[in-house]
């Protein structure tokens, strides 16, 4: 079974101070100088693409996991170590398109590598990223590829050679099903899927292999192509405003703070 | 002003929430959203006969297509979606902003030919071309983004403001339609779905009193200490992603972008930082109380009470003045 897994590498937004959203003069932000991620959906993609490979290396099935991620030079740091982890190719899509806004291009550069290095069983991706905040590609992906999409899926497994298990949430509860391969999963929120880390003895065995470098033109994708425009384009960003004028109370006992929450709030409430 | 429809999956339980909320967004953007007087319409898929009472009951909507099929299944949908619009699609199609409303819209769009965007808050049309509004950056910012071909599939944002809605006067047009003998989807093998019960599903979205923790309560054992302390005092326990990504909390109780959207008269938000994801889920609080012990944390700015001290003393300290208070 061949396993794509698609992710992206984001800016840490979580270090990013409020008052760092307050200057937007342009497009896109400038996060260049903030440290890089994986997206933390992609993270419970990877991990739970590797406890297949864990599943199917006890059965000694066979599984092939390769990972795709497209953006600049830095994003290869990030697939050698998914070498060291245990994919076993790694592509890196090398491309100064600003795509951070344009699902549908990414969607696009996926698909055709989807087509022209499969054939896949199986698409993972995270449901959306911390920046663009799409919630589109995956979606898009399948739909390019005619193949069916299954979202909130918080754990799959192998089945057979052309049949996967899933588990996913959806709006009607929790759902448990097997489908036949080829088909796109989006992981969502997936308790206990947080990526390992890879031993110094894994990094060592990995750091003899390749990442493989890609531009979107040898995958047939050109910027002016009409289907690398994204349907919904940005035009400005704006600031929220969330300020409440909270008071702040630090000078004061333990006792005194809470007596404050419990009359101030609290008491009306419980009394109702 | 444009021609638009709703379609909305009523095999889920929350369908009456979600027709509030698309009532609330059409109700706030009729300059835009300006069908002909009593000709409001949804596409509603079902697969239970209760439907049809809530149906007959009232809704926001003059016309309505009732669509039977035998359980939700985004690639049978979209087939149906397609025989019923592809002729002569809406202008707009407005999806609640649930599992199915996000997968819909923009999959939906791309057999259209259209153009699509999720979670979407606003829409405003300028010169005759329709703009939508949306958070972006995880929430540190909002994006304006020019929809570039109808017709246009937006799915809502969450948590929208609830109005007060008119149930429609007068006759409700009902067109049956019934695909509930279509097979399954040929990719699908097997099938098992297992209700949530309803009690999780509603009872983080009607609390009226919210005790959310962040990450800084640090393990399943004291999630589990607090989660007895909200039930003594009468409250629901929300947590922010990362509880729930270390498995200290089950996902039904998840609160933020990604997990429930919550309105309640009182949020006591314990270690939280209040990034922008975990926000998104609580800012509809009529009051928010911040206890952290981190004066510089983000929800220090948007809280209207700010404690500044170790959560876990200060709800010691609080269920003890509350049993004492009320002699228990």
């Amino acid at each position: 079974m061949r396993i794509l897994v698609s992710l992206k590498i984001v800016p840490d937004l979580d270090l990013l101070q409020n008052k760092e959203w307050t200057i937007i003069n342009n497009l896109p932000v400038e996060t260049g100088y903030v440290k890089k991620v994986i997206n933390t959906y992609d993270e419970s993609a990877l991990e739970l693409a590797l406890k297949m490979a864990d599943h199917c290396k006890e059965k000694s099935l066979d599984i092939e996991l390769i990972a795709l991620t497209i953006g600049k030079p830095y994003a290869g740091l990030f697939l050698k170590r998914l070498l060291a982890l245990g994919y076993h190719k790694t592509y890196l899509v090398n491309s100064n398109l600003d795509l951070q806004f344009n699902p549908d291009a990414v969607a696009t550069i996926i698909a055709s590598f989807a087509k022209l290095y499969g054939p896949l069983d199986l698409i993972v991706m995270g449901m959306q990223s911390s920046d663009g905040d799409n919630a589109k590609t995956a979606l898009l992906v399948a739909e390019e590829l005619a193949w069916p999409c299954i979202t909130g899926v918080t754990g799959f497994n192998y089945q057979s050679s052309k049949q996967i298990s899933v588990n996913n949430i959806s709006d009607q509860g929790l759902v448990k099903q097997t489908v036949h391969a080829p088909c796109m999963l989006t992981i969502g929120n997936a308790p206990g899927s947080i990526l390992r880390v890879p031993t110094l003895k894994e990094i060592k065995s990995a750091q003899a292999k390749e990442v493989n470098h890609l531009t979107p033109e040898e995958l047939n994708c050109k910027a002016e192509d009409p289907v690398m425009q994204s349907s919904a384009e940005i035009q400005e960003l704006e600031a929220i405003d969330n300020h409440r004028e909270g008071k702040i109370i630090k000078e004061a006992t333990v006792d005194e703070k809470a007596r404050l929450i419990y009359n101030n709030y609290l008491k009306g409430w419980l009394n109702k | 002003m444009m021609e638009y429809k709703v379609i909305i999956n009523a095999c889920s339980p929350s369908f009456m929430s979600r027709v509030e909320e698309a009532a609330s967004f059409i109700k706030t953007h009729r300059s835009v959203l300006n069908n002909k007087p009593g000709t409001d319409e949804a596409i509603i898929f079902y697969n239970d006969g209760t439907v049809k009472e809530l149906v007959a009951s009232g809704l926001p909507f003059q016309v309505i297509s009732l669509v039977k099929v035998k359980r939700y299944q985004p690639e049978l949908i979209l087939n149906i979606l397609k025989e019923l619009e592809g002729n002569r699609p809406a202008e707009a199609y407005l999806f609640p902003g649930d599992f199915a409303g996000n997968e819909l819209a923009v999959r939906f769009a791309r057999r259209l030919n259209g153009s699509s965007m999720v979670t979407v808050e606003k829409i405003v049309l300028k010169t005759g071309r329709l703009f939508g509004l949306k958070k972006v950056y995880s929430g540190n910012l909002r994006g304006s983004f020019l929809l570039r071909k109808k017709p246009y599939c937006l799915s809502l944002a969450r948590g929208m403001r609830k109005v007060e809605f008119a149930k429609s006067e007068g006759p409700q047009k009902t067109v049956m339609h019934d695909y509930s003998s279509l097979p399954d989807d040929l990719h699908l093998a097997e099938y098992l779905e297992t209700p949530v019960p309803e009690i999780n599903e509603k009872s983080l979205e009607k609390a009226d009193f919210i005790i959310a923790v962040g990450r800084g309560a640090g393990s399943g054992k004291e999630i589990s200490r607090l989660t007895n302390i909200a039930r003594e005092l009468g409250a629901e326990l929300g947590v922010s992603r990362p509880v729930v990504m270390n498995a200290w909390a089950p996902l039904d109780r998840l609160i933020g972008a990604s997990g429930a959207v919550v309105s309640p008269d009182i949020c006591l938000a314990l270690a939280v930082s209040g990034s922008p994801p975990f926000y998104y889920g609580i800012e509809g609080s009529k009051k928010i109380i911040a206890v952290n012990h981190d004066e510089h944390a983000p929800v220090t700015k948007a809280a209207d009470l700010v404690i500044i001290e170790d959560y876990k003393k200060v709800i010691e300290a609080l269920v003890k003045l509350i049993r004492r208070e009320n002699d228990v």
